[in-house]
């Protein structure tokens, strides 16, 4: 199998005062070995919150309600504590969107890299020390040994982001999960980022799952495109594909709202907000926003079809208008 | 450098902060009714005579002068002298202040090591069990006023039980106080190696210090408890979890130091409230520290005392908010460099 991460049919919910909020809603999800997979939507679709689920760290008020998350073939819902903590940073690393504020504030950034690789390999502090200094220097960080040992506010955001890049990739990771890795950095610096995780992905042949709602970041670096809609999977599908043959109203809205300077494109905003998910109707989350809405999409979910070999959707429209074309 | 420049800076802003509470507590005594110069001279005093005893006083001249002499007295350690006990202010409070600092550091002691825990344990298992019995200690702690915890401390473990010695002083009956070095008898007897000594001291303190330190815990566990929740939820929390880092790690090592500086701020407030606080403590334990003798001295009207104490716990505080502004720059780093 070639399955790095298979997430079946995972549902977590908040529980609030008011009911529970429904973040993510039966998802279904596959990350092959050296695959680059975008997960994008609007903030608050649960895509941070799927990370945070494969991880195994969702807390109160937040459950796992339904679904698996396998790991190369290991299921880690089923995995003691102990061993799941092993697998956090050594197999399966993450990248936070705040890298400022993700950096203990009270280590120098050398001590939080060489600690890591301490407790997941085993080193001693002078071999920690020593590969440190080489992931340093791998994600491009001027003057390594003088940056080592400089805290965090020290540091520029650019300058973080790539410390936490080199801390999750110090041990490296079969998948990392990368949260953002390129918001509050300016274009630039976040071209150089994202150069240098395709780049580490090709070198290390670590799958990525990259979080964003940003789909340039996704037409550049993502082989895979999986698009979320208030806690729900609307879409999935190669990159190329994605973007020229958008099956979901919402995924066609999404590029359409991508501004364009070789064409003369009117910007379109996609009507509505996404919907509470404190307790949602039952159907397509889609429907209020949608300008393919019938009835039964307000009443039940429409299951994931095939629109295109390696691309799926759910859209009861899509199905409806394949007959007709 | 960086962090002597700090340190120097901080200083400087503490002179300001001490003139103030001279000139306040110079005023104070300087407008409160009664005559220290008729107290000196005696009931049968002649005008003449009070006149003359005035004149040699100083009260004759005008208020900038006469604080002026106040202040440069201080300096010279001349903090003016007690009616009742006929001594210099300074020469009591030297010998007195060592029963006041062992007894208050030992409470302090005793809040930190009592009130950190149970604030890192309510913080981390919040809601639960531990958390509610936390808070229930803390209020009780708090509530109760220390004159009555003092006595039903008493009551209970010298009178019942028969576990702690009878409150009166810092030794039991015929043992010799050790060699004066600090004047801690706890610290001088440990470091002379004389066990009897130390193991008499130690019981004598445990009452008072117990009593002073329950008022102490739950500002201290208060404090640990919501800054923990705090960090808890903070994002390089978060991301120590994600990165596999052991529980103990991630809340005894990043959660817990990153706690540390409130609960240094915290530390210094309560030793500042314990050196003003102790004065009940010491009178229901006969402790003869500064904070019995001020008591003493406001029972009798004796002004130059009351007026060291006050200058004395202002100074404490003071000095206690800079210790703590130079702890901070020895945790965070964001401190130290900026």
């Amino acid at each position: 199998m070639t399955e790095m991460l298979e997430i079946s049919d995972l549902t977590v919910h908040f529980q609030i005062n008011q009911g529970a909020i429904e973040a993510v809603d039966h998802i279904n999800l596959t990350i092959r070995r050296g695959e680059i997979l975008g997960l994008v939507g609007e903030s608050g679709s649960g895509k941070s919150v799927t990370s945070f689920a494969v991880l195994r760290l969702i807390r109160p008020p937040g459950r796992v309600v339904s679904g698996s998350v396998h790991f190369d073939g290991i299921d880690l819902g089923s995995l003691p504590e102990e061993q799941m903590r092993r697998m956090r940073g050594a197999k399966i690393a993450m990248v936070s969107q705040t890298p400022r504020t993700a950096l203990n504030p009270l280590l120098t950034v050398g001590r939080q890299i060489s600690r890591l690789l301490m407790v997941h390999a085993g080193l001693s502090t002078r071999e920690a020390e020593k590969r440190m200094l080489e992931m340093l220097r791998l994600v491009r960080i001027p003057a390594p040994e003088k940056r080592a040992n400089q805290y965090p506010h020290q540091l520029s955001g650019g300058m973080c982001q790539r410390v936490m890049i080199a801390m999750a990739l110090a041990t490296s990771p079969q998948l990392l999960l990368a949260d953002e890795p390129t918001t509050g950095l300016d274009v630039s610096i976040a071209a150089k980022i994202l150069d240098l995780l395709r780049e580490l992905s090709t070198k290390t042949g670590a799958a990525i799952m990259l979080i964003t709602h940003d789909l340039g970041v996704v037409a550049e670096i993502c082989d895979r495109v999986a698009v979320m809609h208030a806690g729900q999977l609307v879409e999935c599908a190669p990159v190329r594909d994605l973007f020229h043959n958008p099956a979901h109203p919402y995924t066609k809205a999404l590029v359409r709202s991508i501004p364009r300077v070789d064409r003369d494109v009117v910007l379109e905003p996609i009507s509505g907000s996404v919907p509470s998910l404190i307790n949602p109707p039952s159907g397509c989350r889609y429907a209020g926003r949608c300008e393919w809405t019938m009835d039964r999409c307000r009443v039940s979910r429409p299951p994931m079809v095939e629109a295109a070999p390696g691309h799926v959707v759910a859209c009861y429209g899509f199905e409806e208008r394949r007959g007709t074309c | 450098m960086f962090f002597f420049n700090y340190v120097t800076r901080r200083f400087a802003l503490a002179l300001p902060t001490l003139f103030g509470v001279s000139v306040i507590c110079f005023t104070l005594t300087y407008l409160l009714p009664g005559n220290p110069a008729m107290v000196k001279a005696g009931p049968f005093a002649t005008p003449e005579h009070l006149a003359e005893m005035e004149h040699q006083m100083g009260l004759d001249r005008p208020f900038p002068e006469q604080y002026y002499r106040y202040v440069s007295g201080i300096f010279k350690g001349d903090l003016g002298e007690s009616a009742s006990t006929g001594r210099p202010v300074s020469q009591d409070f030297l010998q007195r202040l060592p029963a006041t600092l062992e007894l208050n550091l030992a409470s302090l002691l005793i809040a930190i090591v009592i009130g950190l825990p149970l604030g890192v344990l309510s913080a981390v298992h919040r809601d639960t069990l531990v958390d509610h019995i936390g808070r229930v200690v803390g209020i009780m702690g708090v509530a109760m006023p220390s004159f009555l915890t003092g006595l039903l401390f008493v009551y209970l473990f010298f009178y019942i039980l028969d576990l702690a010695p009878s409150p009166l002083g810092r030794l039991g009956s015929g043992i010799e106080p050790p060699a004066h070095l600090t004047g801690l008898y706890v610290i001088d007897s440990l470091m002379t190696g004389n066990w009897t000594t130390l193991r008499s001291s130690l019981h004598q303190l445990m009452l008072p210090a117990a009593t002073l330190g329950l008022s102490a815990i739950a500002p201290v566990a208060r404090m640990v408890r919501s800054t923990m929740l705090e960090i808890l939820e903070s994002d390089y929390i978060k991301a120590a979890w994600a990165a596999g880092l052991p529980r103990r790690t991630v809340i005894y090592r990043d959660a817990l130091r990153n706690a540390l500086i409130p609960v240094i701020t915290i530390s210094g407030i309560v030793f500042g409230f314990l050196m003003a606080g102790n004065a009940v403590v010491e009178s229901v334990f006969s402790w003869p520290g500064i904070g019995n003798y001020a008591v003493t001295a406001l029972l009798t009207k004796d002004s130059a005392p009351i007026q060291s104490f006050i200058l004395f716990v202002a100074l404490t505080c003071v000095m206690v908010n800079l210790a703590v502004d130079i702890a901070y720059g020895l945790i965070d780093p964001r401190i130290r460099f900026s």
